[in-house]
């Protein structure tokens, strides 16, 4: 056992280092500083080996998302291969994030290999980057890329990468990205075959199969210990408009450290980006239980095999195709995992332990027409949670920009950023830079909206809700209050 | 060349136009859509690569509009490939800065080989129901970029050696919402082109390469002296025209097309300079698509008995500034390309034309009012619906030639839906179909009569309409008149309707709610003062004039009984000379 737990930590460092490199060779700032992305290794059923990952929405994608792919190229898959996917409907979430997996065989056949789950700067839609508040149809927010072979043999297929490229406005960055990313897999896979041959291909899988059987077994006493046994349904109502919401409905169970979810009654979201998809509702509600010891451990497929739900099909937790997905993250999950402490909690969880806290969100580009025009995350602070001290667990572990950063790459300067009087956080940002566009997106409750967003011109005010192609003229302000779900410890 | 070898070129040329009307009768016959099976929204031709470049060597009459454009298409594919292009390879493009025009028409083309290398390229280039992107159907009039038109499909295989790229072609119909429809129509479109491989290599069996390079040179050089001589028949000088667009449907309007045609001797050049620059609208026309339509206005002045293929533009010189609305930066959007900017650029020609080559002009008016709606079937399948039978009427009149038929000569291989069809595969209702008297532009040739159609759709569905030539009239020629006004109503289930001025974005119909278009006639050519008065009577009887329209327009005189009074007919056209002097 302790000789598996050794080999074990090895196979997790080689996660963490793909992980490592992909941040640190990566080209856009949604990579290097979003952090949004993950690293995993799989074996070939496929079972999540190990993970390392900077926020949660990735838990149980990685792992749906080659299944997709091992299913699409079951009998096409070789030596040299890797291959790629990006599609809420192929075991993804929002759009613009893409798989990327490169099968290794060893001794003839795929036992262990690396993947990565990142979000593209770009790939087309609407508008650049994504955050589409209005979506109605997955194809408004993004190219869907169905599993794809981007190398065939150790070939480069470049007419998939042209195609890809092609359908993106920040081409430069997706392009590193990409290559970044297909570097790293190459590292993990050198690596992968170093430690096979090193220490014999069976150790390793007796290794990998016994940490699986011991996180699924710890995951289930840590859930058996902390909650007891639950039976417990929670119901919200999700605002995805100023005057129309929708229901949604879980029924929490445990039992033998299990967890159950039964969406029974969840509503349908057919207008606006707020579904989810079964493996994004899965890997939150696992974050919502074991958010406490998750960091502690490796995630892998123990922890997954924890996790069951059943929905409706065609409601906001199992959307049917074309639906739109792409604010799941950024609220319906928040929701999601709200309801589900509360269940475990019995019905109140303690505001102290909060996770969630969806709070406003800005992306700027060039006006549209410009050929290369990455998006811009303008996202100066944060919304306070857990206690008070800092982000939401569910933020992710996202980098601060700094106000240098901003003010030299994006021309934005960070005129003020502080904690006011109501304790919040305000942050002041200037466009010195040319003229953009920006979607705005100001999430909703039931209390009304979550945070604010104003626009200062010329001394001019106009608070913003949700809105597209607002123009941010030079010299023009944007005041960002972000909200506050929890009083400060101190006060 | 000898007699026999001339014949056995004709042969052979003969035999390549007949594999793509095969290949044109493959698509109409599987094809799923009913853009491609009812409207014939198609185009099937064979290209030949020489000194890698594509050079069109054969066709079969279809959307004409499409033809000249699957060239550059052509050669960027063999620019893509050029180093990795296999018998068995089926390439897929529509890229409107690599060789396409708007995205919603894809080209299929494969390559065909002999020896070891590639010859000849059949290809097929079609409008799909469908490309992604952010508005169904494809027409974005929001568009301010090319993504925002729909799916951008540089060169890619979706065949390889002969076997199906399966994730490449997944991903495709993945982003389609027609994927029903797109399935089928991509395999039909492969199929054509298969089909078309088989056939060229039992040419090249039967008559042996040499024979068939030799065969299409020939021809080609005849349709170029042919052209040659025509263009030789014109006097030398410099002529300039210009046209507009109405607008760009984002606040820019009447945005010009300007052309100079150039006659020196046997060359000419069409020199686009002084040409508005691009817009932030969707109207922008990609090179491929402006020298398709460059194309069609140079080949309605030549006799039609000549084969249309490279030759006919060996001729000519284009100028097309980059940057300009015939000629964009990427990634400006072009999705409604083929029927406003690229319509201008023929009427352009036409009009510079006109001043050296009277009487070879007229037949354009492709200023269409684009009316396009989508809804779901019972079943939740969408279907997406582009107004062809409303689309109709428009054709101008040429030299000893009333404007004829339905649609111009721009869409030449287009035809009617049928209407049972209409009705059958879309919840569609088509309740009028019928010409407008006195909407049309007179002259001693006068334009095809305006149409007024009545569609009601049963089902809620969404319509969008995207107004060509209200304030800029198909041109007539030679003193002709321009052709009426378009002018599209969307009504109620009740019957209220409500004039669209320039366009309605996915307005929401009502099921039985209607779209009434009443699409302009096309322009006359002469004074229509010369019309001889009986043939005026004819279009009274026939009800393509009222009696009102005969004495407004031509200056004759009829009685209640149709009868023409000849005495206040000529008093009645003296009177209008005099004026006009």
């Amino acid at each position: 056992m302790i000789r598996s737990q050794i080999l074990y930590s090895r196979i997790a460092a080689i996660a963490r280092e793909l992980a490592e490199t992909v941040g640190r060779t990566a080209r856009s700032p949604g990579l290097t500083e979003g952090r949004r992305y993950a690293a995993a290794l799989l074996t070939g059923e496929p079972k999540l080996v190990a993970q390392a990952q900077y926020d949660a929405s990735h838990v149980f994608l990685i792992r749906d998302s080659v299944a997709a792919l091992l299913d699409r190229f079951a009998f096409n898959l070789g030596e040299g291969d890797i291959v790629l996917v990006g599609d809420p409907y192929s075991g993804g979430s929002t759009p613009q994030a893409i798989t990327i997996a490169a099968p290794l065989f060893y001794e003839g056949e795929l036992v262990l290999f690396p993947a990565v789950r990142a979000e593209m700067a770009d790939l087309a839609g609407e508008f650049p980057g994504s955050l589409h508040p209005f979506a109605s149809e997955t194809w408004q927010e993004a190219v869907r890329f169905t599993p794809l072979k981007l190398y065939r043999h150790g070939l480069l297929q470049r007419d998939a990468l042209r195609f890809m490229l092609r359908n993106s406005r920040a081409e430069s960055q997706v392009r590193a990205d990409i290559e970044a990313i297909v570097s790293a897999l190459r590292g993990a896979s050198a690596s992968l075959v170093a430690l096979m041959d090193e220490k014999g291909r069976k150790a390793t899988e007796t290794a990998i199969a016994q940490t699986i059987a011991h996180s699924r077994a710890l995951g289930a006493a840590e859930i058996t210990e902390r909650f007891g046994a639950v039976d417990r349904t929670e119901r919200a109502s999700l605002p995805v408009s100023v005057d129309a919401s929708v229901d949604l409905v879980v029924r929490v169970t445990t039992a033998d450290g299990h967890l159950g979810l039964d969406f029974t009654g969840t509503g349908a979201n057919r207008a606006g980006p707020y579904n989810m998809t079964p493996g994004q509702a899965k890997g939150y509600a696992l974050v919502a239980a074991l958010a406490e010891s998750l960091d502690a451990t490796t995630l892998n497929d123990g922890h997954l095999q924890l996790v069951s739900m059943t929905a409706p099909k065609g409601s906001l937790v199992d959307p049917v195709l074309p639906a739109a997905t792409g604010l799941s993250d950024a609220v319906t999950a928040h929701h999601l995992v709200g309801l589900v402490r509360s269940a475990l909690h019995g019905g109140q969880a303690p505001d102290e332990t909060r996770l969630d806290g969806v709070q406003p969100a800005v992306l700027a580009f060039l006006p549209i027409g410009a050929e290369d025009n990455p998006p811009i995350s303008l996202d100066p602070g944060f919304s306070l949670s857990a206690q008070g001290w800092g982000p939401p667990v569910l933020a992710g572990r996202r980098l601060m920009p700094s106000a240098e950063v901003l003010e030299a790459r994006e021309h934005f300067n960070l005129v003020s950023r502080e904690i006011g009087a109501d304790g919040r956080i305000h942050a002041v940002i200037r466009n010195d830079g040319p003229t953009l566009e920006g979607n705005f997106f100001v999430p909703r409750d039931a209390g009304g909206p979550r945070g604010r967003l104003t626009l200062v011109i010329d001394g001019a005010r106009q608070v913003l809700e949700s809105a597209v192609l607002v123009v941010i003229p030079p010299g023009g302000l944007i005041e960002f209050i972000y909200p506050t779900y929890a009083e400060r410890a101190d006060g | 060349m000898d007699k026999r070898s001339f014949v056995l070129s004709q042969v052979v040329a003969g035999s390549l136009n007949t594999i793509a009307d095969e290949m044109s009768a493959t698509v109409t016959r599987t094809a799923r859509s009913p853009v491609f099976n009812e409207a014939h929204d198609f185009t099937t031709a064979i290209f030949e690569m020489k000194d890698m470049k594509s050079r069109l060597v054969a066709q079969s009459p279809g959307c004409t509009l499409h033809l000249y454009a699957v060239a550059m298409a052509v050669d960027r594919a063999i620019d893509a490939f050029k180093y990795d292009l296999q018998p068995g390879d089926v390439i897929l493009a529509s890229d409107p800065y690599n060789g396409g025009t708007h995205i919603p028409d894809l080209v299929v083309i494969t390559p065909v080989f002999h020896d070891r290398k590639p010859i000849l390229f059949p290809a097929v280039r079609a409008h799909m129901g469908d490309v992604g992107g952010p508005v169904a159907g494809g027409y974005n009039p929001h568009a301010r970029d090319v993504w925002q038109d729909g799916l951008v499909m540089p060169p890619v295989k979706i065949v390889e050696r002969g076997e199906k790229r399966a994730d490449m072609f997944d991903l495709i119909v993945a982003n389609n919402r027609i994927a029903h429809w797109i399935n089928g129509d991509l395999d039909s479109m492969i199929g054509a082109c298969q089909l078309a491989s088989r056939r060229i290599g039992e040419l090249f069996d039967r008559y042996g390469l040499d024979t068939v390079r030799d065969a299409i040179q020939a021809n080609v050089d005849y349709s170029e002296r042919r052209v040659r001589a025509e263009i030789e028949s014109w006097a030398d000088g410099e002529y300039y025209a210009e046209t507009f667009v109405d607008h760009d449907y984002q606040g820019q309007r009447d945005v010009k097309i300007a052309c100079k045609a150039i006659v020196r001797g046997s060359d000419l050049t069409l020199d686009f300079t002084g040409t508005d620059p691009q817009v932030k609208g969707f109207i922008n026309s990609p090179i491929a698509n402006t020298m398709s339509f460059i194309f069609i206005g140079l080949t309605t002045c030549c006799d039609e008995d000549i084969p249309i293929n490279e030759g006919c533009m060996a001729p000519v010189t284009v100028i097309a500034p980059e940057g300009t609305v015939i000629n964009p930066r990427r990634p400006a959007p072009v999705g409604t390309c083929t029927c406003s900017a690229g319509a201008e650029v023929t009427e352009a020609v036409l009009l510079a034309l006109a001043q050296c080559a009277p009487k070879r002009v007229g037949v354009n008016a492709h200023k269409m009012p684009l009316v396009m709606s989508y809804g779901s079937y019972d079943d939740e399948r969408m279907w997406v619906f582009l107004n062809f039978i409303g689309f109709t009427g428009g054709a101008g009149a040429a030299y000893e030639t009333d404007g004829w038929g339905l649609y111009p000569p721009l869409m030449t291989g287009v035809i009617l839906p049928s209407i049972e069809m209409t009705e059958i595969q879309y919840p569609t209702r088509i309740l009028k179909h019928e010409y407008v008297a006195d909407q049309t532009g007179a002259g001693r040739w006068r334009g095809t009569p305006g149409l007024e159609t009545i569609t009601q759709h049963l089902v809620p569905n969404q319509t969008s309409v995207m107004m060509e030539g209200v304030r800029h009239t198909a041109k007539g020629m030679v003193g002709g008149e321009h052709g009426a006004s378009n002018r599209v109503y969307l009504a109620t289930p009740e019957g209220a309707e409500t004039e669209i001025p320039e366009y309605a974005f996915m307005h929401p119909l009502e099921a039985g709610g209607a779209i009434r278009t009443i699409r302009g006639g096309g322009g006359g050519w002469g004074e229509a003062m010369e019309r001889p008065p009986e043939t005026v009577r004819e279009d009274v009887i026939d009800g393509y004039v009222t009696r009102e329209g005969a004495l407004a327009d031509y200056g004759v005189v009829l009685g209640e009984d149709l009868a023409i009074d000849v005495t206040a007919t000529e008093a009645a056209r003296a009177e209008r000379l005099a004026r006009a002097a």
